[in-house]
């Protein structure tokens, strides 16, 4: 049957308010009487407080609030810490400050001029301890620990009931995965490749900055205005803290985001500025500075050391892989991209046998959390070039190689789970029969400029397992409300949400309006998926058991379009939904109430061998190709991208603009992070937390040509066979360029990102080793 | 300290008393609660604060407020010629997906009208060049080339 809004580019609901510059983010949301709030960040990377004092602070004429460890202390009102995995995040530093810029107090006053004075009022004697500001330093033999005790909580998620921290070490999960024999694999193999890739910090530079406003009521219920892109995440920290039942904390997002990418993931500022307004008694907004936002949440900067046995045939028969994840100060949800990117460091390949140790490291550097990707961008720059190395090595063409090992559905993965729903071959056929990889490429106009192409292909797996829910109100005139918990920080979920619904229940479009997150009203989502349209199907299905009696015809016979209820053996036999609804209620009011609930299975490793115990290691994948033309100039080690093909699996394109969207966005940002992203430390200090030295792409630095292709496998775990699109195409740019400059140039930059200097330096080291030669 | 300053905005004479230290970009939204510009790097680089100030694209997060006196002021508020109507530039955004979280777009979009004033029928490398100063974290930009391509047909043809 053909759909009438799925499939269809609906404009986002959203779409006029956002081009009219209306204040539509929680940026812009305000109470009367609010207080604004300035932070004290510290200094060093690593030292113990001994003495704060807020006094002076607190005299200030307009301060309304001062928050430091002395509030915790002492006190059995709140909690001093929370967090997803470990509670190991303080909501001000307690005993020693561990990261440059780490929270040390807050204070809301009158208007943020007056905060910043008063913190600048405040009085801390610090004394420094030995810092770890690199994996080096963090791995080394007796190296200084981060945090003593880490105690796993009792409860918390499903897949992480396997989680192995390394006690006396800094490091907080390792994650183990032994499938096969990899040692006999090595021995069977012809030729055995060994490399180490790395990976920088970077930032996701949201551009709406992390903000939120905090109001206290009566009987201690805590509501939050936030720009989180999950507020049940973020309403068990602030429910922890304050020692409430989770049903007293109420966080809302009042509108949109503006940019996520990750980072406002989980417990931001909630807590400080809940505390700041309980101690205010009034309502308190904290909103960060660009500095500050760049060291709230940042991506594991990366090594990955990488073996790989393959047969003289090119097939793959063993892989060995180290990974160490830079995880910061505090765990955040590091224990879990070090799981996820563990096991999907050999690929989408079939890989016989397989050994992966994945470390996640405790630093004193600001906290890594989730970013696009999830860590699968940290090993497919690992693997993505060493494929290539072994391909090129070995004299086969590097498209073959990586399609002969290509797995398939009904092959096992390296977890012994069977991979589904994925067409992998079809995203490496796609994506380099885009760039023309058959006929060869137009040389450049000038003689020290050099052309190459490269190709890369990845997968991540999703959340599982995990729960979503969804409520669908038909109201009396048939218009539709979604009620779900999804926050549209710009993927567009407004819209498709709305099509989902509108589709399911056959009602038009513009008749569905989708509710904003609020934990006292939307129902509890973890990830985006079918809830929304199981809660319109039961919507639907009451709708046509009310209208048996008018119809005198039986549920099942009828159905619904364009609003009206019809009898399928006589389309012509009709009632508006309307008409079911008031005549059921007898009158112009009521509405028919649907729900969903989803749960998925799976997602549960086995702690020693990383297996999967339940079949399912993950709902469904997210399969990436990329492949590029690039100019590499060896006077000034500059690449430019002529063209780049990106190549996604979106299972069912519901809103194709949407889906070209989110693709095309997240390659960018990927390019981004593949040729000027870094953010820099000395010591644990950060020397470019902002933009004048963060690089981001620009209109200046696009490709000339980029080419978005969707393939659609459907899955079925999914809203009318989707998976998730806005972080595939994050992993496939990074490998891809890298071994473009490789065929251009013949040299191998292992360290993102691929800048000019990098390229000129190795391209004077292969000369000295040619002349040596 | 604090002084008093007059300039135009979106057509309107505003009298505000200003901190001299504050930027114009904190006058706008704090003081007159304007959404359009919003301060995202508050160091000039990534034009998600600007203004025409005197029809030319300003980062309001880098002009301090007293350098608004006297000026002519429009912002994206200023732009669409009424509630139920676009500007082509508007439009052209929606058309063509040139944006996705929005938080950029009015600065984005700001410029833009500046570059169209300026020249009616841009190149490519012109947009490009010209749009240099502002960013966006979200789209490819090449959905806010093809949308500034559209709106400049469209203003052509309405001309």
């Amino acid at each position: 049957m053909s759909h009438v809004t799925i499939g269809l580019s609906e404009t986002r609901p959203e779409a006029e308010s956002k081009v009219r510059g209306e204040g539509v983010y929680t940026m812009h949301y305000n109470l009367p009487g609010t207080g604004h709030a300035r932070l004290l960040g510290s200094p060093h990377a690593h030292a113990r407080i001994l003495n704060i004092d807020t006094s002076k602070a607190e005299r200030l004429p307009g301060v309304f609030a001062v928050i430091s460890r002395n509030d915790f202390i002492g006190n059995d009102r709140w909690t001093p810490t929370y967090g997803p995995v470990y509670y190991d995040q303080p909501v001000v530093s307690m005993e020693k400050v561990r990261y440059v810029g780490e929270r040390v107090a807050g204070v809301a006053a009158v208007d943020i001029d007056t905060a910043e004075e008063a913190v600048s009022l405040i009085e801390v004697e610090y004394e420094e301890i030995p810092a770890v500001t690199d994996l080096d330093a963090a791995l080394a033999q007796g190296a200084p620990l981060v945090h003593e005790d880490l105690q796993v909580p009792p409860t918390g998620f499903a897949d992480l009931k396997s989680i192995r921290p390394l006690p006396g070490t800094n490091i907080c999960n390792q994650y183990r995965l032994r499938y096969g024999d990899v040692e006999k694999g090595f021995e069977e193999s012809d030729h055995v490749f060994e490399h180490e890739f790395t990976t920088p910090t970077t930032q996701h530079v949201a551009f709406e900055p992390f903000n939120a406003i905090a109001k206290i009521e009566h009987g201690n219920k805590i509501n939050i205005w936030s720009s989180t892109q999950n507020p049940f995440l973020a309403r068990n920290s602030v429910a922890r803290v304050f020692k409430v039942p989770v049903g007293n904390v109420r966080i809302m997002i009042p509108g949109y985001l503006g940019g996520g990418f990750g980072s406002k993931t989980y417990a931001r500022i909630e807590p400080i500025t809940a505390c700041l307004a309980w101690k205010a008694n009034r309502p308190v907004r904290l909103t960060l500075t660009r500095e500050e936002c760049f060291l709230e949440c940042v991506k594991h900067a990366s090594r990955v050391r990488i073996k790989t046995g393959v047969t003289k045939d090119g097939f793959f028969k063993a892989r060995k892989t180290q990974i160490f994840l830079d995880t910061g100060a505090y765990a955040d949800i590091g224990p879990r991209v070090a799981k996820n990117c563990g096991y999907v460091s050999c690929g989408p390949f079939k890989m016989p046998n397989a050994w992966v140790d994945s470390h996640c490291v405790l630093t004193n550097k600001p906290s890594s959390g989730p970013f696009r990707g999830f860590g699968v961008a940290q090993v497919s720059w690992a693997y993505g070039q060493q494929n290539d190395i072994i391909a090129r090595e070995m004299g086969i063409e590097p498209v073959k190689f990586l399609d002969q090992n290509m797995i398939e559905p009904g092959d096992e993965f390296i977890t012994a789970s069977i991979m589904k729903e994925i067409n992998l071959r079809e995203n490496l056929r796609l994506a380099v029969e885009g760039i023309g990889w058959e006929s060869p490429p137009e040389p450049a106009a000038e003689p020290h400029v050099h052309v190459g192409r490269g190709v890369s292909v990845a997968i991540k797996s999703t959340v599982t397992p995990t729960t979503s829910s969804a409520f669908i109100k038909v109201n009396n005139d048939a218009s539709v409300s979604v009620l779900c918990s999804t926050v549209d920080m710009g993927q567009g979920s407004d819209a498709v949400m709305a099509q989902i619904a509108a589709e399911t229940l056959g009602v038009a479009y513009d008749m569905v309006s989708v509710v904003h997150p609020d934990t006292n009203v939307t129902p509890y989502d973890q990830m985006t998926n079918s809830a929304v349209s199981m809660a319109a199907v039961d919507a639907k299905n009451q709708i046509l058991e009310l209208a048996s009696d008018m119809m005198e015809a039986a549920a099942e016979d009828m159905d619904i379009r364009e609003g009206k209820v019809f009898a399928k053996t006589d389309p012509s036999r009709t009632v508006t939904v309307q008409e079911v609804i008031q005549g059921f209620f007898g009158m112009d009011g009521g509405n028919i109430l649907g729900r969903g609930v989803l749960k998925t299975k799976g997602g549960k490793l086995d702690r020693e061998t990383g297996m999967a115990v339940e079949e399912l290691t993950t709902v469904y994948w997210f399969p990436a190709g990329g492949a590029c033309e690039v100019e590499v100039d060896t006077e000034t080690g500059e690449v430019h991208i002529r063209k780049f093909v990106n190549t996604v699996d979106v299972g069912s394109a519901l809103n194709p603009k949407s889906c070209v969207q989110q693709v095309a966005g997240s390659s960018m940002m990927a390019l981004g992070q593949t040729f000027y992203e870094s953010l820099d430390f000395d010591n644990g200090q950060p020397l470019n937390p902002h933009f004048v030295d963060y690089i981001l792409p620009s209109f200046e630095e696009i490709p000339d040509v980029m080419e978005n292709r969707l393939i659609e496998t459907p899955v079925q775990d999914g809203p009318f066979g989707a998976r998730g699109t806005g972080e595939t195409s994050i992993t496939p740019p990074s490998p891809a360029v890298a071994n473009a400059v490789y065929d251009a140039v013949g040299v191998r930059i292992h360290d993102l990102p691929i800048t000019p200097e990098k390229v000129l330096r190795a391209l004077r080291e292969k000369e000295e080793r040619e002349a040596q030669a | 300290m604090e002084r008093e300053i007059r300039f135009t905005l979106n057509n309107e004479e505003r009298q505000v008393t200003v901190r001299s230290h504050h930027t114009f970009m904190d006058v706008l939204y704090n003081q007159l609660r304007i959404t359009g510009p919003r301060e995202v790097c508050g160091v000039g680089i990534c034009g998600a604060c600007t203004a025409l100030v005197d029809d030319r694209p300003v980062a309001t997060c880098v002009m301090l407020a007293p350098f608004a006196d006297g000026t002519d002021v429009r912002t994206i508020e200023g732009l669409a010629p009424n509630d139920s109507e676009l500007h082509p530039l508007q439009a052209a955004f929606i058309e063509e997906g040139g944006f996705q979280c929005g938080y950029c777009t009015p600065g984005m979009i700001m410029t833009a009208k500046a570059l169209l004033d300026e020249n009616p029928d841009p190149t490519e490398e012109e947009i490009k060049k010209f749009m240099e100063g502002n960013l966006c974290r979200c789209t490819s930009y090449y959905e806010i080339i093809s949308a500034i391509q559209r709106a400049a047909e469209a203003m052509k043809t309405k001309a």
